[in-house]
């Protein structure tokens, strides 16, 4: 049986369709906030991994890709870029049997909450069980600041609006985790930290399950990501779930650079102003747009792309059955320019 | 005044650890006073409890951010709400709100560092300190075995605070040590309280390996069978985290490796584990313990040598602060020679680091240079305490003034530094070789310890394994008492730390 990390790598090498290079496949797992990264989550269906492993080494991705390659489970495309073969599916599959992703986890929709949600959520359970065992003596297991500050005005009075909101919380933490996998939930619940014991690290808990680290990292954010999403859809049902994302407004995340240009258009400006007023060249400013347009839903392309060439571009794509730029490119006779397939194929996400 | 009161009330003692009582009289009467108390003796109830009796507020210089957010802690554990740690860390916007309103604390800590920064010192300047703590102030003798550069300033801001009266603390200074602190100081006559360094309680065993292997071999078995809590100590991540999984694969209940590379919140956890007993057994870098309060570790084992006397026994005073029978294993073999030696090197400059700095500042001369490591120092590859050292020494020299680079002699600036690292080097090395000497010298363990600070050896049992020692007394009794946590059912799990009914539902 393959280790977790390489069945993962393969399932992002197989979305990739060997027209990315295993940089790509890093840049990726990594969460870097590159609009060429963004863009690739996007396109490949895979923004749900963006970001969930934050700890990946580049030359642990290397050796992972030579094993594959020596399994036989890939085939060479280029120098830095593999394809997954025949039977590197039929391996994918049998991992995704055993493997399935968790139901919720999206790593570019939560990346800028998650690691809030759990410091308030772990500081806020080990002090509420402290107190609810009369115990209010007890060290921190966060140090961050602004989690401090906001358990401390967050942490309700008397003693008998704690004990209402143990029972919430337990309750809103039942209905999030019982359907759940049950060792999901085991995780989640063995790194908490009350009054009789400390949490576990990631690495514990994940020896504790016999989890690998990559594996039991992505299982953690599963959790959080159903937290999250449960709160996001029902307020009311979780309304102490609710308040640990409270002030986290999903703002669109978008790069500073980005932004920058966003705001400008939003004014009205055109590209070739803010090509002239930020100093930018012309491609970098095309990276902005479609960082944009992945992003913000209500955004339209339409003064970017000509409908017309839209429909050109999908159709192209469909029977090419390639997200690759050049393969459609050549297809519609060089009629379009890349950066007009790149913001149709992004925006319709294929 | 009645002390052992307060001690009860705000502490929860019933009586004063040796030394205590006597340093908190002097502080009280407005004394400069020098404490040399061993770890473990509780340094800092000693200006703590003159603050609840009217002393404050106090000012406490602390050396690594990390021992000064732990003190924080642990006050704020115990309800203390007037707390304020001043250094880098704390936000521009926090630290200003913290500033305006200084005279609602207690206790101020602060780092070194920040007490040059004007506009701290000038907020510094408007409250009237009762008095002003140096903590672990060998750190302020180029002798010492931890010098930092910013301490050598300490003398000025206590005079610029308008001389408050000063106690030092230390748990080890050898005599040229404390002069030296007394007079960087400024200390007026002050009272010495100077406490054995030597800790009855600890055994001491060394033990000589010939090879790397047996020495490994002898390390997982101390692991296996030695009763914990225990740390060991190792200057290497890779080889602690090794040892952590090789113990665990045998069997071994609660082992962690804790050292830098870990990120913060893994860190903490580990720490909270092991103070609260849910680990037996720490295999760390030095990383691990300063400003960790655990009372009852059994033992410390070394892996390999520290550089100095001073820092062993800082480290092994981490046992038996309870004052029951824990014991210190020192391993070793011929070839851990070379890794103190390896680690000063590293850590000075080199000749050819401190000219390409200078010719850097020739041709910057007339300009503001920034004195941060990571946007300065870096880019010469120097190390942090390299880079400190050079720029306390430009700042001596009056060739830095206000961050502005002055004319210099290119020549004779470059001697004069390369003297100056020729003379630390020295110094560092004739420490590691005086500890290296204990290491082979066939006499009392304890003996050739306390010599080093002209100290007289006391007759103990289970003294050392010269003195002959009865190792039975350290090893496991019986099954191990940690609760297994591994095998929760979550859900009720939940209702226990929530104390919430089984039904769940009202």
């Amino acid at each position: 049986m393959i280790r977790y990390l390489d069945g993962l790598l393969l399932f992002v090498l197989h979305q990739m369709k060997g027209e990315r290079t295993i940089s790509g496949a890093y840049h990726l797992l990594k969460g870097k906030k590159s609009s060429q990264t963004i863009q690739d989550a996007k396109l490949f269906g895979l923004s749900f991994l963006f970001g969930m492993q934050k700890n990946l080494a580049r030359g642990q991705i290397e050796e992972t890709v030579s094993t594959l390659y020596d399994d036989g489970l890939l085939e060479q495309i280029d120098r830095h870029t593999y394809k997954v073969n025949e039977k590197g599916q039929d391996v994918l599959n049998e991992f995704l049997k055993e493997h399935s992703f968790p139901e919720y986890l999206n790593g570019w929709k939560y990346h800028q909450v998650s690691d809030d949600f759990w410091n308030r959520i772990s500081l806020y359970m080990q002090a509420l069980s402290h107190s609810v065992n009369s115990s209010m003596n007890f060290y921190p297991v966060i140090r961050e600041e602004q989690a401090q500050k906001w358990v401390r005005t967050h942490f309700p009075a008397s003693l008998e609006k704690r004990k209402r909101t143990a029972q919430q919380l337990y309750r809103e933490l039942r209905q999030v985790l019982e359907a759940l996998p049950e060792n999901h939930a085991r995780f989640f619940v063995l790194r908490l930290s009350g009054f009789h014991r400390t949490g576990l690290t990631v690495e514990q808990s994940c020896a504790s399950l016999d989890l690998s680290y990559e594996e039991g990292i992505i299982v953690f954010y599963g959790v959080i990501h159903a937290c999250i999403t449960h709160a996001r859809n029902d307020a009311k049902s979780y309304s102490i779930i609710t308040s640990f994302i409270e002030n986290k407004t999903l703002p669109v995340p978008l790069t500073a650079s980005t932004r920058t240009t966003y705001t400008m258009l939003q004014k009205g400006l055109s590209f070739q102003q803010i090509m002239e007023i930020r100093r930018l060249k012309k491609s970098t400013i095309e990276d902005h747009i479609v960082e944009i347009a992945i992003n913000v839903e209500a955004f339209s392309i339409d003064p970017f792309v000509s409908k017309r060439a839209q429909e050109d571009i999908l159709r192209a794509s469909r029977s090419t059955n390639s997200h690759r730029l050049k393969t459609i490119r050549d297809h519609l006779e060089n009629r379009y320019g890349y950066f007009e397939i790149r913001l149709t194929l992004c925006k319709v996400g294929v | 005044m009645n002390l052992t009161r307060t001690l009860i009330d705000k502490f929860g003692y019933e009586e004063f650890r040796m030394g205590q009582e006597e340093i908190i009289r002097d502080v009280l009467e407005g004394k400069d006073v020098f404490a040399m108390l061993p770890t473990g003796a509780g340094k800092s109830l000693c200006y703590q409890l003159p603050a609840y009796l009217g002393h404050s507020p106090v000012l406490i210089v602390s050396p690594l951010v990390s021992l000064m957010e732990d003190q924080v802690q642990q006050l704020k554990t115990k309800g203390e709400k007037r707390v304020l740690a001043l250094n880098s860390f704390l936000d521009f916007e926090k630290r200003l709100t913290a500033l305006q309103n200084l005279s609602s604390y207690t206790f101020i800590f602060a780092s070194p560092e920040i007490l040059q920064n004007n506009n701290v010192k000038r907020t510094l300047k408007k409250v009237r300190f009762s008095l002003m703590v140096v903590d672990e102030a060998h750190c302020i003798s180029q002798w010492g075995h931890d010098f930092r550069t910013d301490y050598l300033k300490l003398g000025d801001v206590r005079a610029e605070l308008g001389q408050p009266p000063l106690l030092a603390l230390t748990a080890t200074a050898t005599e040229d040590v404390r002069k030296d602190i007394i007079a960087q100081l400024n200390m007026v006559d002050p009272t010495l309280h100077i406490h054995s360094v030597d800790r009855p309680n600890i055994a001491i065993k060394l033990e000589r390996h010939a090879t790397l292997d047996s020495k490994m071999n002898s390390v997982l078995e101390y692991g296996k069978t030695l009763q914990g809590p225990g740390i060991i100590y190792f200057s290497s991540r890779a080889i602690a985290e090794q040892v952590s999984i090789k113990l665990s694969e045998s069997g071994v209940q609660g082992v962690a490796a804790y050292h830098a590379g870990l990120d913060s919140e893994s860190r903490l956890l580990i720490q909270q584990q092991f103070i609260n007993d849910e680990l037996s057994l720490i295999c760390s870098t030095n990383a691990f313990g300063m400003g960790i309060n655990k009372s009852n570790v059994r033992y410390v084992v070394h892996f390999h040598p520290p550089s100095n006397t001073e820092s062993y026994l800082q480290e092994i005073g981490r046992a038996g602060r309870d004052q029951e029978p824990a014991i210190a294993i020192q391993l070793f073999t011929e070839a851990d020679e070379r890794l103190p030696i390896s680690f000063i090197e590293t850590e000075l400059p080199e000749r050819q680091q401190i000219s390409m700095l200078l010719e850097e500042l020739r041709v910057r001369a007339g300009e503001h240079i920034s004195l941060d490591y990571e946007k300065e120092g870096i880019r010469y590859k120097l190390s942090e305490t390299a880079w400190r050292f050079i720029i306390h020494h430009l700042h001596q020299k009056g060739i830095l003034l206000n961050g502005i680079v002055n004319t210099f002699h290119y020549q004779s600036l470059l001697e004069d530094l390369s003297n100056e690292v020729e003379r630390l080097r020295k110094r560092k090395l004739l420490k590691w070789i005086d500890f290296k000497k204990w290491l082979y010298d066939n006499q009392c363990r304890r003996k050739g310890l306390l010599e080093r600070f002209d100290e007289d050896v006391p007759k103990i049992d289970q003294c050392c394994d010269y003195c002959g020692l009865i190792e039975e007394v350290y090893m496991k009794q019986g099954d191990s008492t940690l609760k297994e946590v591994t095998a929760i059912d979550w859900d009720k799990e939940l209702q226990f730390m929530l104390r919430v009914e089984e039904k769940g539902e009202e």
